[in-house]
């Protein structure tokens, strides 16, 4: 019965019996934009990005200042990261600097301004990027037969929420995230010696970092 | 704790740069630090400092020796070394097992001079000697 009622209906199109109209054709969908929210913010301290290491020995018999320069230019932009943030006192292992380096990833465009808008109420100094550059310098003064350590970088504001975002069901929802987000340039100074550990230590003061360059 | 257990301790201390050894002596009730000393060497079968003295050559490879008395297992010690009173280093923290254990740290000492050594118990000092260098 169907194909009976078909059939004149296709015949039926000719130049003085026109077809009828087609159906409408689907358009595309909009690229989905999502909207996100980071929020349930919880501070976590700060601790600094690593991005230079500047030394220098005290061969001579008193304490003597001595300055360190940096050497290499950086940018910083908000990262996050998916794990618990472990921020570390850097370890010195035979002379050389140890930073434990965490995976980052770094932030859409998008998504960090939404993190930049929220963080940035609650503290001012936070930026959406910060830059190191060579040719920074410190002095700090070194006792004889001990080694003095800069570490230059970013200080990076650490903050655990959940970054969600709608309007796009293939995004994944409320993604417990810790998000480091720059504020200022810094350098952590600190010396070791003469008397060391040869099996790793620290300094004569702590600096809190979150990683080296390599590391990310 | 078995052996097994002993080792995997021992394999986990020796990872974080520290080297341990286990005291065979009865467990007292108190927890803390004692028997500090120091020496040239380590009898890891005995758990004593050899060659102990409080003068030593520059540029030397000295062991810091000492007993942590502990409850539960997980306080932090550590050793740290000052000249003149400023404080030069702290070695990596140890974590120190439950029971009686006699632990050694290795230093190297630098140029002439008096240096204190101090070992702490969760933050507190609570061993400290001196020893002369040069």
């Amino acid at each position: 019965m169907a194909l009976a009622v078909l059939l004149p209906a296709c015949s039926a199109a000719s130049p003085s019996n026109p077809a009828p109209s087609l159906p409408p054709v689907p358009t595309p969908t909009a690229k989905c934009s999502p909207t996100f929210v980071y929020d349930n913010v919880k501070d976590q301290g700060t601790a600094l990005d690593v991005l230079d290491v500047e030394t220098a020995y005290n061969g001579t018999a008193n304490s003597a200042p001595f300055t360190l320069t940096s050497s290499h230019s950086h940018s910083v932009s908000i990262q996050a990261s998916a794990q618990t943030i472990t921020r570390f006192r850097a370890e010195l292992d035979g002379g050389a600097v140890v930073v434990a380096p965490i995976p980052w990833d770094p932030v859409g465009y998008v998504a960090g301004q939404v993190i930049y808008n929220v963080l940035h109420q609650s503290n001012s100094s936070i930026q959406e990027q910060a830059s190191v550059s060579a040719g920074s310098s410190i002095t700090i003064t070194i006792p004889p037969g001990a080694k003095g350590y800069g570490l230059y970088g970013i200080m990076m504001d650490v903050t655990q929420g959940d970054l969600s975002s709608e309007g796009c069901a293939d995004l994944a929802q409320d993604i417990p995230e810790t998000i480091l987000a720059p504020t200022q340039y810094e350098w952590c100074v600190f010396t070791e010696g003469p008397d060391t550990f040869p099996e790793g230590g620290y300094g004569s003061s702590s600096c809190l970092v979150i990683g080296n360059q390599e590391g990310h | 704790m078995n052996k097994t257990a002993w080792g995997a301790l021992a394999v986990a201390a020796l990872g974080a740069g520290i080297a341990v050894s286990i005291a065979v002596g009865p467990s007292g009730p108190g927890n803390g630090i004692s028997g500090l000393a120091v020496g040239t060497g380590y009898d890891a079968s005995q758990h004593v400092a050899t060659g102990q003295a409080a003068d030593f050559a520059p540029d030397q490879n000295i062991y810091v020796v000492f007993t942590v008395q502990s409850r539960s297992s997980g306080p932090e010690v550590e050793v740290s070394l000052l000249r003149n009173g400023s404080l030069e280093g702290v070695s990596l923290p140890i974590k120190a097992a439950k029971g009686r254990t006699v632990y050694d740290v290795p230093v190297t000492i630098g140029g002439p001079g008096i240096v204190t050594i101090e070992v702490s118990y969760n933050g507190a000092v609570q061993q400290t000697m001196q020893i002369k260098v040069g």
